[in-house]
């Protein structure tokens, strides 16, 4: 009897882990072909008190067919960091290689992609959360269907199989129209709930959807960032020169 | 604005203090594949007239298209992989009334091309114009002159032994092979230039000059960089080639110029906390090779030496980082300098930054220019509080 229940355990434990990689994987199919993307990113950091303060950023993304895609991030505000450039070219396993161009050196330098927990530009987004977030780097859980704010959606939990992530789990609630998270539960290493990103304003691009706003609450500071997506473009088409280290200092 | 105080070096003659404004002008545009930038930096010293500077930095126009890129103007190039000894990087003049192992630059004057693909890169440019190093005059805490000596003209001197002046035309070329391969990072230069990091000083004592003098000199150089996880290997190396023996006419004697090897290996561990911030562990290390010891101890500041530094971002809203280095001499005793700085913001656009250093590089007597000596006891701090528009 009791062999019988851990075998039902874990037939039932290996179908869900094929029902999770199979949406995730199929969502990601979904959302292939956009070719290039660019827009303008706006993002709000709200402290515990309610103070606010304001960082922006250009973005351009170029999609690459058989490996993970290539990206620019341009920072416009504050002042100081203004024209520091962030260039990252992901990879489905390995980790990224990525390039940071500080120009008030004119200096390109190399930098490496481990840091996962690292906070970008003090807000409560991780590089972890903004980075690549490819099939190939998680394992998957399928936890079954919810409806959230009307829409109807599955719930995935994933984990990372990178050692270097600031995170036990994450919880994935994808809409199954949008092929794209309506929510994200960030969990941490002791299995505590750490924040919770929203996702918002969705837009049509063609056949994409596209969430215009995340609002990333961490709920043990009770700080939030708000991340909001100006001029979106897609099926912009980018030459590999324009993602390559030399041309970041123009 | 930027305030500089030195250790009380007990010499009236020399600029213990000084405080002043300081400001640069950056305009960029484009339209479609052009692009043009200008970037003017200038100070203004209160207490010091000759720290006043006026430099272009960055003049100049780029058209890209496609994988190709020309350009022309003034530009500054920064070839440096590490955070103190950087042997690779020797295009532009610098300024070196200040950090010398990080000095500012000037703009050169240049025209070239970019060749960029997805791992290969390719880069040469021509230099027509002869321009001098910005060298700290004698009452400045960070000459390099000795007591009793003022800094004369940097003066260049040609292979066969002809003087010629800032401003004047020469042959001047550098090209740069870049390979990305994965994780690894490869660079080949062959620069032939007047290299203004690397001059030799010559007593005039008729005139009570202390003359730099600057050669013609053809650079071999490779670096590289490979990251594996959290850590970056990066190594810097150059062949100096010189004319070895070249006569000095104005000076009615000769200077020898002996080639030399110059290498740096660098590691940088990163390392993540959990509360967002990010700290980095940096270990350098330069030497020179095949000359004599006494040259070599003329030859750089840093010559057989070790940097230990740690990095510290605190990666919050105001943008808080710090950094405590040493670079001491593996061989000579007693030859330390102690670096530190911290910067934050005030706002989104005021910022301030404070640094010191220590230095502790007791010379043999006063002409004993070696390593870090010239600058023995020259402990300084400075504070800078930047305005952004």
């Amino acid at each position: 009897m009791n062999f019988l229940v851990i075998l039902l355990f874990l037939v039932s434990s290996q179908a869900h882990a094929d029902r999770g990689l199979e949406i995730m994987k199929k969502a990601e199919e979904f959302n292939n072909g956009f070719v290039g993307e660019s827009s303008t990113m706006e993002m709000v950091l709200v402290n515990a008190h309610g103070d606010k303060v304001e960082r922006k950023m250009n973005s351009k993304v170029q999609e690459v067919s058989d490996d993970g895609d290539k990206s620019i991030i341009t920072f416009l505000w504050p002042a100081d960091v203004k024209g520091t450039k962030m260039l990252t070219w992901s990879h489905k396993t390995e980790n990224d290689d990525q390039w940071l161009y500080l120009p008030a050196l004119k200096r390109v330098k190399r930098i490496t992609s481990t840091n996962k927990t690292g906070s970008f530009m003090g807000s409560e987004f991780s590089y972890e959360d903004l980075g690549s977030q490819e099939v190939e780097k998680y394992t998957y859980t399928f936890k079954g269907e919810k409806d959230i704010k009307g829409r109807k959606a599955w719930v995935i939990e994933r984990k990372s199989t990178d050692k270097n992530s600031g995170y036990g789990k994450q919880v994935v609630h994808l809409d199954k129209e949008y092929q794209n998270p309506l929510q994200i539960g960030y969990f941490d290493r002791k299995m505590e709930l750490l924040k919770v990103a929203e996702f918002s304003n969705y837009k049509k691009y063609g056949k994409y959807w596209r969430a215009s706003k995340i609002e990333m609450k961490n709920v043990q500071t009770k700080k939030k960032s708000i991340l909001e997506w100006k001029n979106r473009k897609l099926n912009q088409k980018f030459s590999d020169a324009d993602f390559n280290q030399n041309r970041l200092k123009m | 604005m930027e305030s500089r105080v030195f250790a009380d070096d007990h010499n009236d003659q020399t600029q213990d203090f000084g405080y002043g404004l300081a400001g640069r002008l950056e305009l960029d545009d484009s339209l479609d594949d052009m692009q043009s930038r200008m970037q003017v930096f200038a100070r203004v010293d209160k207490e010091d007239p000759h720290r006043q500077r006026l430099n272009i930095e960055e003049l100049y126009g780029q058209w890209n298209h496609g994988n190709l890129s020309l350009f022309a103007g003034f530009k500054t190039i920064n070839w440096s992989t590490a955070e103190a000894f950087h042997p690779t990087d020797v295009i532009n003049s610098r300024n070196f009334d200040g950090p010398f192992e990080n000095a500012e630059k000037v703009g050169e004057l240049m025209a070239g091309f970019q060749y960029v693909s997805n791992s290969l890169n390719f880069t040469a440019f021509y230099m027509p114009l002869l321009q001098k190093p910005q060298l700290p005059t004698s009452n400045n805490r960070l000459s390099f002159s000795p007591q009793g000596f003022a800094v004369g003209a940097p003066t260049f001197v040609g292979n066969d032994g002809e003087v010629l002046k800032s401003g004047d035309l020469v042959q001047q070329w550098a090209t740069r092979v870049q390979a990305v391969l994965g994780d690894w990072e490869f660079n080949f230069y062959w620069v032939h230039h007047f290299d203004r990091t690397d001059f030799r000083g010559v007593f005039d004592f008729n005139r009570g000059l202390f003359v730099p003098v600057l050669n013609p000199v053809d650079h071999y150089a490779f670096a590289f960089q490979y990251v594996v996880g959290s850590l970056i290997l990066k190594s810097e190396n150059v062949f100096r080639d010189f004319n070895e023996q070249i006569t000095i006419a104005d000076f009615a004697n000769s200077i020898r110029r002996d080639d030399y090897f110059m290498s740096s290996l660098a590691l940088e561990y990163l390392i993540g906390h959990r509360s967002g911030s990010e700290s980095t562990v940096v270990m350098e290390f330069q030497e020179v090779y095949g000359v004599d010891d006494s040259v070599r101890y003329t030859i750089n500041p840093f010559q057989r030496d070790l940097l230990l530094g740690l990095r510290h971002a605190y990666n919050d809203i105001k943008g808080k980082e710090f950094f405590i280095g040493i670079i001491g001499d593996l061989e000579r005793s007693r030859e330390i300098l102690l670096t530190s700085n911290y910067s934050q913001r005030l706002s989104d656009v005021w910022k301030v930054k404070l640094s010191g250093r220590y230095i502790d590089a007791q010379p043999t007597g006063p002409l004993d220019l070696s390593g870090m000596r010239p600058l023995n006891n020259d402990h300084q701090f400075e504070i800078h509080v930047s305005r952004f528009f």
